[in-house]
């Protein structure tokens, strides 16, 4: 039975990995020959050329579907064409158009993309960063009270905050100046009540506004103009709640016999971080990756919905939503789009859990 | 605990504060504010540049003469004065500071910047002269702005000009200085109207901002209230009653995973088009389309008076997530102590009755599970769903937070989010107290039965 069990988790798993790879194949390879603004090869001067935008060559053979990206706005197109329809000189629209006369099936392939190449950026910067911030939480307990690393770090904060203008930074070295001195004054007995106290307060304060919330709030004041800025955003807000996890991972190994046995070794610092904190806790990391990326897929599908992601004549799968939310009578923009999304997470998610 | 709990309670006020600061240094600092719509400059007619003009005096700022904190680090060169100017007419004059390196000259600049936005009776622009004069601030070099002063022919920029010429000696200031803005910062006014101190803050459109907030969570809450102990007690209802029974518990879960793959914009949208548009057929009709527009109504009980069928759809809606969240909070922690542990079946064993054992001891363990999340079902009830009040147009506490960002409403902005900070810190401490309450100090109170 257990080995049943356990070959049917396989399969869906490889299942998964496939369906995802055919994804990731046709948005960025598939999308030449499926849909864009040029032909697939054209016989121009006599010779013959791939992806050729020249009208003028003697011989074309277009892409299969759509001769539109996802930007392209023509004005032969009709607005709110259904699913099928034909317009001649660019093709059919496998899923109609949108308000603006652009095809919905380049939308999701070229939007697609977008969202894939966020998340996985995104997805893998967050897992990193998290995990490595999470996983130093618990390190430093085994530091010394107040090393070089401390002044290294006030070194490279002061730094940042001259260099960046954030000055505010400057507010953490005094904030770690203060705690020393507290931590020193014996005060700290009931008020400070270690390091790990000020690590969840530090992680508390980061988490004191809800995901969202945070989110809008940076891509308002910072302004998205370019994907680069949107991954950064996305990273600030996810990594935390990676954080979170690592922190209690970690604490799991420091907590376990084997490593208070190693402790008793004397082991150095450096094996102590690679081969006992990061080599056991790193399947964890391949586990949360694929959930991990669902999410930052979702959050930023949720703010290009909003109108606070990419800019508005950029296509993303969150955008052609939002349209669909304002002509209820055009079905197919949220049906396709709810489609691409929901095919995009749930091999995410069933990777993510059968790897638990 | 009392005193864990008293200095829990106790960060509530740096994290809040420190919190508040830095959404109020983003609001001012960050790139967005500092581009300006050029297009309307370029584009727009006179009335256009001198209506930009004037919004960037009497918007919601605070007035000129305002740092951030009660304290600025300013490069050396740069005039005190330049903290009054507008975010995007900081760049070039920056630039232009380091150029010209006389802070004097500067401040002089920086206070004739002012005056012409203060509408100053003194001020040398007049109407139909504002255009030259934004492309004449937007100059940050000696070059460009000797050169747009001697079009414009404004006394004050050509006396500048001819000053910023004869500099012969660049003087040596200090790479950074630290300057005094006493009270007279933007977050001590944003602080203090929001405690109350001062006169009462408006929205952009005038409306006393505390006033609106209670308005929009009663909104809220008519939605998000009810659901809560609904899908709580269902969920620990089908799992207590199919504990035993995996395929039951597995089918659901699988079914949970389906919706969860798609974003609550996407199935409220769906929602709102195939059961509520009343365009595709019986179904679409199923439930009235969203329309909230109704002046007076205000108070939970007349909300329900007046929307209740209307609020249904939204209701449906927002109980997928905690739906989701408690099933599997529900079902990891059945699976932990049913197929974990020796102790059930050693009750069981010792002739424990069924009744018993599902509801008072595994009943127990579910419950003290379900706690941990408290603080975000706390925060969820309270806040909503942006989302689904967007889609459905409930003008809630997410909505009003989401136009209030849009129109780049600062005042509504940092209001609500300080409550959102103290909802969510108050969650937090809320949670851990009820946890250790149940588990570390009582917990004889899960007995055996």
């Amino acid at each position: 039975m257990k080995v049943q069990r356990k070959k049917l988790r396989e399969e869906r798993l490889y299942s998964a990995i496939l369906l995802y790879t055919g994804i990731l194949f046709i948005c960025f390879a598939g999308s030449w020959f499926l849909a864009g603004d040029y032909h697939l090869m054209a016989r121009c001067d006599g010779k013959w050329h791939f992806f050729e935008k020249d009208e003028t060559c003697e011989l074309i053979i277009p892409v299969l579907l759509v001769q539109m990206d996802a930007e392209t706005i023509d004005p032969r197109v009709s607005p709110y064409l259904p699913p099928g329809s034909y317009t001649p000189g660019i093709g059919r629209h496998l899923l109609g158009t949108d308000a603006l006369g652009r095809d919905v099936f380049a939308g999701l392939l070229y939007g697609g993309q977008r969202s894939i190449l966020i998340g996985f950026a995104a997805g893998m910067l967050s897992v990193l960063l998290g995990w490595a911030i999470g996983l130093w939480t618990v390190f430093v307990n085994y530091l010394p009270s107040f090393s070089w690393h401390y002044f290294a770090g006030m070194a490279v904060i002061s730094l940042l905050a001259l260099i960046t203008e954030i000055w505010m930074l400057l507010l953490i070295p005094l904030g770690m100046l203060i705690w020393y001195f507290l931590m020193r004054s014996g005060l700290p007995a009931r008020v400070v009540t270690g390091k790990s106290w000020w690590w969840s307060r530090g992680l508390e304060w980061y988490q004191a506004l809800p995901d969202l919330l945070l989110l809008m709030l940076l891509s308002v004041s910072i302004g998205i103009q370019h994907p680069g800025v949107l991954i950064l955003i996305i990273v600030a807000v996810v990594w935390p709640s990676v954080a979170v996890l690592a922190r209690r991972t970690g604490s799991e190994v420091t907590g376990s016999e084997y490593f208070r046995q190693a402790l008793r070794n004397g082991i150095g610092k450096r094996i102590m971080w690679y081969d006992y904190l990061w080599a056991n806790t790193r399947s964890y990391v391949w586990a949360l990756l694929p959930l991990i990326i669902a999410r930052v897929i979702l959050l930023e599908a949720t703010l290009s919905f909003l109108g606070l992601g990419l800019p508005p004549d950029v296509v993303t799968i969150g955008s052609m939503i939002g349209d669909a939310r304002n002509h209820t009578e055009a079905w197919w923009l949220i049906v396709s789009g709810a489609s691409f999304i929901f095919i995009l997470v749930f091999p995410l998610l069933n990777i993510g859990k059968i790897l638990k | 605990m009392p005193g864990r709990l008293f200095y829990r309670f106790l960060a509530i006020i740096p994290v809040t504060l420190t919190v508040f600061l830095l959404s109020v240094w983003m609001f001012y600092s960050m790139p967005a504010v500092k581009t300006m719509d050029t297009s309307a400059v370029e584009l727009g007619g006179e009335r256009d540049v001198e209506s930009l003009v004037r919004s960037l005096q009497h918007g919601n700022d605070p007035g000129t003469g305002a740092g951030i904190f009660y304290f600025s680090l300013l490069r050396g060169d740069l005039p005190a004065d330049y903290l009054s100017l507008p975010a995007f007419f900081q760049t070039p004059f920056k630039k232009l500071s380091g150029e010209v390196r006389d802070r004097e000259i500067m401040r002089t600049y920086a206070r004739w910047i002012v005056a012409t936005l203060e509408e100053n009776p003194d001020a040398e622009v007049s109407r139909g002269e504002y255009r030259h004069f934004v492309e004449l601030v937007m100059s940050s070099s000696v070059k460009e702005f000797t050169a747009r002063a001697s079009e414009n022919k404004l006394k004050t920029p050509l006396v500048l000009a001819e000053k910023m010429a004869q500099v012969q000696f660049q003087m040596r200031y200090p790479a950074f200085r630290w300057v005094w803005n006493g009270r007279r910062n933007l977050f001590h006014y944003y602080l203090t109207g929001i405690l109350g101190k001062k006169e009462q803050l408006t929205t952009r459109t005038g409306e006393n901002i505390s006033k609106k907030v209670i308005q929009s969570m009663h909104w809220t809450l008519a939605y998000t209230l009810p659901v809560i102990p609904v899908v709580w007690l269902s969920m620990y209802g089908f799992v207590l009653k199919y504990y035993d029974r995996n395929k039951w518990l597995e089918l659901w879960d699988r079914v949970l995973m389906w919706i969860y793959s798609f974003p609550t914009f996407v199935i409220a949208t769906l929602a709102l088009i195939f059961l509520a548009s009343h365009r595709y057929g019986w179904l679409s009709a199923l439930f009235p389309f969203p329309v909230f527009a109704m002046p007076g109504v205000d108070g939970i009980g007349a909300i329900y008076q007046n929307h209740f069928r209307t609020l249904l759809l939204p209701m449906l809606i927002f109980s997928l997530a905690p739906t989701i969240l408690f099933y599997r909070i529900f079902l990891e922690k059945i699976i932990s102590v049913t197929r974990n542990q020796a102790v059930p079946h050693y009750l069981r064993h010792l002739g424990m009755s069924d009744r018993v054992y599902r509801f008072r001891y595994l009943g127990k363990h579910l419950f003290v599970a379900s706690l941990s999340f408290f603080s975000g079902i706390l925060v969820s009830v309270l806040t909503g769903s942006l989302i689904i009040e967007y889609i459905f147009n409930i003008p809630g506490i997410g909505r009003f937070f989401y136009e209030s960002l849009m129109e780049y409403d600062i005042v509504s902005s940092l209001y609500l989010i300080f409550v959102f900070t103290l909802i969510q810190q108050t969650g937090n401490i809320l949670s851990d107290f009820l946890i250790d309450y149940f588990l570390s100090s009582r917990s004889d109170r899960i007995h055996l039965g």
